[in-house]
């Protein structure tokens, strides 16, 4: 006898009826299931009774709407891609093998940048030591020249030397005596003026303050006399009082000079 | 242009061709808006979904397999989005009880002989939409997309067989609607 069908091949076969996928030669299998399947036989009736048109089922038509709003999100893919794909394309070309050569000399290049770098990084102390050198040179070819030139008979030279050791960052004992020499002894008054000046400067050294104190009763030019006591009233110099004193006692003493005196020692005392 | 195979075509916007989808788009807008038109039964919504699926498609375009067919793989994805759509939704399409359908029916009392035919198939239509969403899908997967069982299955994620027992169950469940709405109609 031949074997009928069970069931679920039986449904199987209905379903392939559906999709409109049902041989012949399985249709005739199918049907003497059905003969003894009342379920199936239901089913099988159902399916062939809609079996239909089912294009004339309604459906609607795409809109307007549908096709612009495709169109936008195929722009903003676009430029959101052409943007990250412009860097991966970059980052692409930049690490291909041709780049090789290229990425080599680069490093190489990096590395002897890296190299001149750090010997001039380590050669500026010898330079240092040559700038010390240098300069100490030229400071004492300067005192050389003071001491030269405070000894010229002309007094603009002299002058140029009372200058000139304003431009010295540090002063000897030499100099130092030198200038109160000038200071003292020199017959022009600007030149004493100048001199009176460039020693203020080191005031704040005690052979200075001292040296300007002394220097207070050996001055006979009224200019000078006022900016000395102008000066030891800045510097509160009271130990300057007593040579002031001195010389407010010389009837030679001019009236301008006495009075700037008189109101220095107000204020030292 | 129109020679073109899917496959090649989609091959391109894997490239980075934007612009071969838009062909892609023209042969498929229409399927695919039926489809959840089927499935949902409202245009405009459909229309959101269909543009929805050309928006996965370019963001998963490198997962496309040449291999593959590309009307598959759409319909996969269009699958995905009516099924994420339903569950952000919290709802049922169509949720209207059947009943009250059949009911509704009934007061129009619309019998008239010339037309049986057409309303065999508002009747067909209306039986569909009361189908559960999962035995609606393969219905209209498999007769108003016609795409294979072998489609379909690989589609849903089960075998072939598995597709069959699905058409012939949700066959029986329209069955059952359509005959209570038939009655309904008549008497």
């Amino acid at each position: 006898m031949e074997k009928i069908l069970d069931c679920e091949k039986a449904q199987g076969f209905i379903a392939d009826f559906w999709a409109k996928n049902l041989p012949e030669s399985q249709k005739n299998e199918l049907e003497k299931h059905l003969e003894g399947c009342a379920e199936c036989r239901e089913a099988w009736e159902f399916a062939q009774s809609i079996r239909m048109d089912y294009a004339a089922l309604p459906l609607p038509e795409p809109s307007a709407n549908l096709q612009e709003g495709f169109e936008q999100i195929l722009k903003k893919y676009k430029n959101k891609n052409s943007f990250w794909e412009q860097w991966a394309t970059f980052f692409k070309q930049l690490f291909t093998p041709e780049k090789l050569p290229v990425w080599g000399y680069s490093l190489a290049l990096l590395a002897v940048g890296f190299g001149i770098g750090y010997y001039w990084a380590n050669k500026p102390q010898k330079d240092d030591n040559q700038l010390a050198t240098l300069s100490a040179e030229v400071q004492a070819m300067r005192e050389t020249m003071v001491m030269t030139l405070i000894k010229q008979p002309s007094a603009s030279k002299r002058l140029q030397a009372v200058s000139l050791t304003q431009e010295l960052s540090s002063v000897d004992a030499q100099v130092i005596e030198a200038l109160f020499f000038t200071l003292n002894h020199d017959e022009n008054a600007n030149v004493r003026l100048a001199t009176l000046e460039t020693l203020y400067q080191w005031a704040d050294r005690p052979a200075v303050r001292e040296g300007l104190i002394k220097a207070i009763s050996q001055q006979d030019s009224p200019m000078v006399q006022i900016t000395i006591a102008e000066m030891m009233v800045a510097l509160q110099e009271k130990k300057s009082a007593e040579s002031f004193r001195k010389l407010l006692e010389s009837k030679d003493l001019d009236q301008n000079a006495r009075q700037q005196i008189e109101k220095s020692l107000k204020v030292l005392l | 242009m129109e020679t073109l195979t899917d496959n090649a075509l989609m091959t391109r916007v894997k490239q980075g061709n934007y612009d071969a989808l838009g062909l892609l788009f023209k042969r498929y807008q229409k399927p695919i808006l039926g489809f959840f038109y089927r499935m949902n039964g409202n245009a405009a919504e459909s229309e959101d979904l269909v543009q929805m699926v050309f928006e996965r498609i370019l963001r998963y375009r490198e997962q496309f397999r040449s291999e593959g067919e590309f009307r598959t793989w759409l319909f996969h994805i269009a699958r995905n989005v009516q099924h994420d759509f339903f569950k952000k939704q919290q709802k049922e399409p169509f949720n209207k009880n059947w009943e009250d359908w059949a009911a509704a029916l009934e007061a129009e009392n619309t019998a008239d002989g010339d037309l049986e035919k057409i309303q065999d198939l508002a009747l067909l239509d209306q039986a569909l939409k009361h189908l559960s969403p999962d035995k609606r899908e393969v219905l209209v997967l498999s007769r108003f997309e016609e795409l294979k069982y072998s489609q379909i299955a690989e589609i849903l994620n089960i075998t072939e067989a598995n597709v069959k027992i699905k058409v012939f169950r949700a066959l029986q469940d329209l069955k059952r609607i359509y005959q209570t709405l038939e009655h309904g109609k008549n008497t």
